[in-house]
């Protein structure tokens, strides 16, 4: 099986359009990629906040450190801070993104970040085995499942559903 | 296997401690999985897989610069061995037990990054003039707390071929 590596994160912010804001969003995006059959090669498992890849967490810091990326924290209005990767104009794209999966990667990147979160945990639950994914993720996150969010969430995932992939996300 | 038979029970989970699976080990070793039993027998005889700790080696190794340079040095330096070893081979996995496993720890006292989720980490106190501050911004010694990491490689001491191929590896990084 083919195993994730620093330069699939260069090419996942490259297929975002050069800029991709947030760590949870990267994961997210990157999970989506692996449910519908063009994954990179990263591992997911259920963390706290949904599908997370230690892997690709490593591959990330890994690839800012070797130049193919820069990720630079920001300070957030709440006070916390968060990450931007941003292509290096130096740095390293070796490879694209076929078209589906950049269009896919470029609706992931910009999607609202509770509303990705819940839309791909969902994904990830229902390849997982879940019976009903979206009631396991309002179970789950009861903080951001609100019932606007759970509806913009299955309208964004009806979105994802429309690229032509190569394992097509079940109807949930 | 009990607990194998209905993974989804809670109560069972509970039950399972370090004395469940330490008394399971003579029954795991004689398993059909070739890398569990492997992994039981080494661990009922004691024969544990040798730690390298990559990051103490990398640190050592740049021991001259400053916190900056040396932290960015060794941060490439790692990234550099994980592609060496993920190209090796060495790290690949089939039905018998690994001949190379290497692993990254973090312990992050303090959260304060990590987007949205991070707010649920982070602790706000009032400050002197009556308004909510985050605690960071309000204690030196909370602000200073950084986020510690280690990288390490361990492997079968007796297995001298895979010794020799690591040692090269590192000694590319650290010449």
């Amino acid at each position: 099986m083919r195993k994730g590596s620093p330069r699939d994160i260069a090419t996942l912010v490259d297929a975002a359009g050069g800029e991709l804001v947030g760590r949870t969003r990267l994961q997210k995006t990157a999970c989506l990629l692996e449910l519908v059959g063009s994954g990179l090669g990263f591992r997911f498992s259920y963390h706290r906040y949904g599908p997370y890849s230690e892997e690709l967490s490593i591959a990330a810091s890994d690839a800012d450190a070797l130049g193919y990326v820069e990720e630079r924290e920001k300070h957030a209005a709440w006070g916390g801070r968060f990450s931007v990767f941003k292509i290096r104009e130096d740095g390293g794209v070796h490879a694209k993104l076929g078209p589906a999966e950049s269009g896919l990667v470029k609706a992931a990147t910009r999607a609202d970040s509770v509303e990705l979160e819940l839309a791909v945990t969902a994904a990830f639950l229902a390849d997982s085995g879940s019976a009903d994914p979206w009631a396991e993720v309002a179970r789950l996150k009861q903080a951001k499942a609100t019932d606007e969010r759970l509806e913009s969430a299955k309208a964004l995932y009806r979105k994802f559903q429309m690229f032509e992939v190569p394992k097509p996300l079940p109807n949930i | 296997m009990r607990y194998i038979r209905t993974p989804h029970d809670l109560d069972l989970f509970c039950d399972l401690d370090d004395t469940v699976v330490w008394g399971a080990l003579p029954l795991l070793a004689e398993a059909e999985d070739k890398c569990v039993a492997e992994l039981a027998r080494r661990l009922m005889e004691r024969r544990l897989f040798k730690a390298v700790d990559v990051s103490g080696i990398l640190q050592k190794r740049f021991a001259g610069e400053d916190e900056e340079e040396r932290d960015q040095k060794r941060r490439e330096a790692e990234a550099q061995i994980r592609t060496r070893m993920r190209e090796s081979g060495l790290l690949e996995s089939s039905d018998s037990s690994p001949r190379v496993l290497d692993d990254v720890v973090q312990r992050d006292p303090y959260r304060t990054s990590g987007g949205d989720d991070a707010a649920l980490d982070m602790i706000y106190a009032v400050d002197r003039t009556g308004s909510l501050q985050e605690l960071s911004q309000l204690s030196r010694v909370v602000a200073a707390l950084k986020k510690f990491e280690t990288y390490r490689i361990y492997f079968r001491r007796e297995d001298q071929g895979v010794r020799a191929e690591l040692e090269g590896i590192l000694e590319e990084q650290v010449p």
